[in-house]
């Protein structure tokens, strides 16, 4: 009984070893790309490598090294992850994913809209601007918002689970 | 009778509940195993894809630690009670979220959650797998109760019991009308067969009611009764017959025993049986009463040692001790279902006492007869005594008559003449005196010659005299050495018996032939048989007396095996075929002075030295033979 007492204690503090070894909000948030991107379906034209599934990036490059981190020998469906910079249209229109860590890339989210591409950003504004994820910190934890109506124009269509967790907009 | 009728139906009954029960629950048990089955498989089935679910539905809160998400999806099992807990594990295998029915107080959640269902406390514990996109991000863990299986089980088990006995109701009920058709005709079949078990009345028949199986075994009951009438009727003429058959036989046999009784009870000759282990008497008849002198009681309480000497099984003793010979007669047998022996008794006594009377007189006979046989003998002796007597007379005569023939005077008248005038010389010169010398030389010669003579004559007479003595010896030496035994020649033996005869053959011109060139030498008594063989010569020669051809007695000696055979035969008169018959008997004779012990001793003295005398003859006038047969060595008497 004793040591069922103690075993959560335990667990949480094994739990709590990785984020006290410094783990970055940017870092947590990278992280959770590539699991929006196993909740997610792409529409059967969008362009396919059937072996990597690409992950741009927009803008700054130092989160670009956190989301490295974070991604490096990760998988979506079978099929691994490759980042790339995004800095044009055209670099957005190769990638599966993009996310954008700040609204620095704004510009991009526009031009991208309608191409089967899962936009996420890192800042509170993303949905409202047109992205499709959100992802917002409250309090300590990460959340994150789906704006449903940027993925049906994109045709990318997200799973139930993934939007009963989302935040009502 | 209604046991019976019970016990049938009973059976009949019994047989087809047994039968139904037993297919009742087998297929009752079958089905309830089946559907158990189907009912686990389908709680398994279902619960497996309720896990499935939730697994799918909390995959995201899982990827997106959001343990209030996974928890509503957790609380959707609360639509069904049988969940009695509930829980997703993550990753490490800690758990994530959780769901308790309301009554469940302190889960306790297993610690080491493995995939797959097992069955704990009846509760159905299943862990599913929650895998995103392909990697296992936590499991599925519930517990489920079987409430509703057991609750069907049991539902099943009161239904069952009810159709059961429902259906064994029915069963018996219609068992019970039913197998009438089949008992009451075997009913009334054995109730039939009591009745003729109980009367003995085989006219009894059956109605045949139906043409199955029963219908031919009522026929056949039927062709066996009247068969069984029939032997019924032939047993009990057989039994008649048999019963007057065995009456005429037990008369029969009490009669014949009756008469077995009678031939041993009335039987002259004493008679008992007596057991042959105890040695007691069974049975004794009249006749040994009487002649034992003992009482029957006696008698029963005694064993056969009692009544006779232990020296000698043919004395017996009387009741009053006197001792009787008897000859017994036994032959075994079972009386009273014991081994026993039947003894029958001659009492011999009487005819002892005559034996003993007869031998005496017998004795006395042959003594008889060996005088008799002494006497001829002493006739022989005295006969040939005389006839030397004879010649010793005419010795005697011829002596006197020799000696009174002698000379004396002239030897007087020389000596006187000589006396008268030799004195003087010139008488030897004259012519008388010249004649002297020659005168006593003549008388010389003629005294000399006498002298001779008469020295030859006494010899002759003392040589009769001799032969006198001789015989004398003889018939002395037979008359007082009898009986003894001893190696006798055969040829000694004959010519001794022929001296003894030689007078009568000599003065009657007969010739005696020894037809043997051996002798043969055997043990016997010498005496008894010179009687013996001088009977013989003298019978022989007595039959030739009247024969006019020639008389001849011929002897020969045989030897065959171990015995000795002397034959005597001669030329005469013969025996005729009836005489031979009887010429051994004692008295018989054909003299008219004979006394008819010669051949009847002879042959008793033969027989008593183990041989034998036997007389031959092929007729009158043909000669007699008559033949002593003697053993070479003499018996031990």
């Amino acid at each position: 009984m004793l040591f069922l007492r103690i075993l959560p204690a335990f667990l949480l503090l094994l739990l709590a070893a990785p984020s006290a070894r410094a783990e970055t909000a940017e870092e947590l948030k990278a992280a959770f790309l590539v699991k929006f991107a196993s909740f997610a379906t792409w529409p059967a034209d969008a362009p396919q490598d059937g072996k990597i599934f690409i992950l741009g990036v927009a803008g700054s490059g130092e989160i670009a090294k956190d989301v490295e981190r974070a991604v490096e020998g990760a998988k979506v469906r079978g099929r691994a992850v490759v980042l790339r910079r995004v800095n044009s249209v055209t670099d957005a229109n190769e990638c599966h994913l993009v996310y954008f860590p700040t609204s620095m890339s704004a510009h991009l989210l526009g031009a991208v809209r309608s191409s089967p591409i899962l936009t996420v950003g890192g800042y509170n504004e993303f949905c409202e601007q047109g992205g499709m994820i959100g992802i917002k910190q409250i309090g300590t934890k990460l959340r994150f918002a789906i704006n449903k109506n940027a993925a049906r124009k994109a045709r990318i269509e997200l799973s139930a689970q993934l939007l009963k967790l989302a935040l009502a907009e | 009778m209604n046991h019976t009728k019970q016990t049938i139906q009973r059976k009949l009954t019994r047989v087809i509940l047994v039968v139904c029960t037993t297919c009742i629950l087998l297929v009752g048990v079958t089905f309830g195993m089946f559907h158990t089955q189907r009912m686990w498989n389908s709680m398994i089935g279902q619960t497996r894809s309720l896990c499935t679910m939730v697994a799918e539905n909390t995959k995201a809160a899982l990827e997106f630690e959001s343990p209030g998400d996974a928890r509503n999806t957790l609380n959707g099992l609360a639509a069904q009670d049988e969940f009695r807990e509930a829980a997703i594990y993550d990753k490490a295998g800690s758990v994530f979220a959780s769901y308790t029915r309301g009554d469940v107080k302190n889960p306790q959640w297993p610690a080491m959650p493995g995939d797959g269902h097992q069955l704990i406390d009846s509760d159905l514990v299943m862990f599913v797998p929650i895998l995103h996109d392909d990697a296992r991000v936590g499991t599925v863990y519930v517990r489920r109760e079987s409430k509703e299986i057991r609750e069907q089980l049991m539902l099943y088990l009161v239904l069952g019991t009810g159709v059961m006995s429902l259906a064994l109701a029915l069963a018996y009920f219609l068992a019970r009308k039913l197998q009438g058709p089949i008992t009451r005709p075997i009913l009334d079949l054995a109730r039939t067969a009591t009745a003729i078990a109980e009367t003995n009345d085989f006219s009894t028949r059956v109605m045949k009611r139906s043409d199955d199986e029963i219908g031919t075994l009522f026929e056949g009951f039927n062709t066996m009764l009247s068969e069984l009438q029939k032997r019924d009727c032939e047993l009990e003429q057989y039994r008649h017959e048999l019963e007057t058959r065995v009456e005429a036989r037990t008369n029969e046999l009490r009669i014949s025993e009756a008469r077995y009784r009678m031939l041993f009870e009335s039987n002259p000759l004493p008679m008992w049986v007596y057991d042959l282990e105890t040695r007691r008497f069974l049975a004794v008849n009249e006749s040994a009463v009487n002649h034992y002198g003992y009482s029957r009681q006696q008698f029963l309480s005694m064993t056969v040692a009692d009544a006779r000497s232990e020296e000698d099984a043919e004395t017996h003793y009387q009741c009053n001790g006197n001792a009787i010979f008897v000859e017994t007669l036994g032959h075994l047998l079972s009386f009273e279902n014991r081994p026993a022996r039947l003894v029958s008794v001659n009492d011999i006594t009487a005819r002892k006492k005559a034996e003993a009377a007869l031998k005496a007189a017998n004795d006395k006979l042959l003594d008889a007869s060996r005088r008799a046989g002494m006497a001829e003998v002493a006739t022989g002796v005295l006969h040939n005594v005389g006839n030397v007597l004879n010649s010793v007379n005419v010795a005697a005569t011829i002596i006197a008559e020799r000696t009174q023939g002698l000379r004396v005077e002239s030897l007087a008248r020389a000596a006187t003449l000589i006396s008268e005038k030799g004195c003087k010389p010139e008488f030897y010169n004259t012519d008388q005196g010249r004649a002297v010398p020659g005168f006593l030389k003549k008388l010389a010669d003629h005294f000399g010659a006498q002298r001779d003579f008469l020295n030859s004559e006494i010899q002759a007479l003392t040589r009769n005299v001799e032969h006198i003595k001789q015989i004398v010896a003889m018939q002395q030496s037979y008359a007082t050495t009898g009986g003894i035994l001893g190696p006798v020649d055969a040829r000694e033996l004959i010519a001794d018996s022929l001296k003894l005869v030689s007078a009568s053959f000599g003065r009657h011109n007969i010739e005696v032939v020894h037809d043997y060139e051996q002798s043969v030498t055997f043990q016997t008594d010498k005496h008894r048989v010179i009687q013996i063989l001088v009977n013989l010569f003298r019978n022989a020669a007595q039959a030739m007396r009247t024969v006019h051809h020639e008389k001849r007695i011929t002897i020969s000696i045989l030897r065959e095996d171990k015995r000795a055979r002397i034959c005597v035969s001669d030329t005469g008169s013969g025996i005729s075929q009836e005489h031979l018959t009887r010429i051994f008997n004692h008295g018989f004779t054909t003299k008219p002075d004979g006394h008819g012990f010669g051949l009847h001793s002879g042959a008793l003295a033969a027989k008593e030295l183990g041989g034998s005398l036997v007389a031959e003859s092929d007729g009158q006038g043909t000669g007699a033979r008559f033949i002593l047969e003697l053993p070479l060595k003499a018996p031990n008497t």
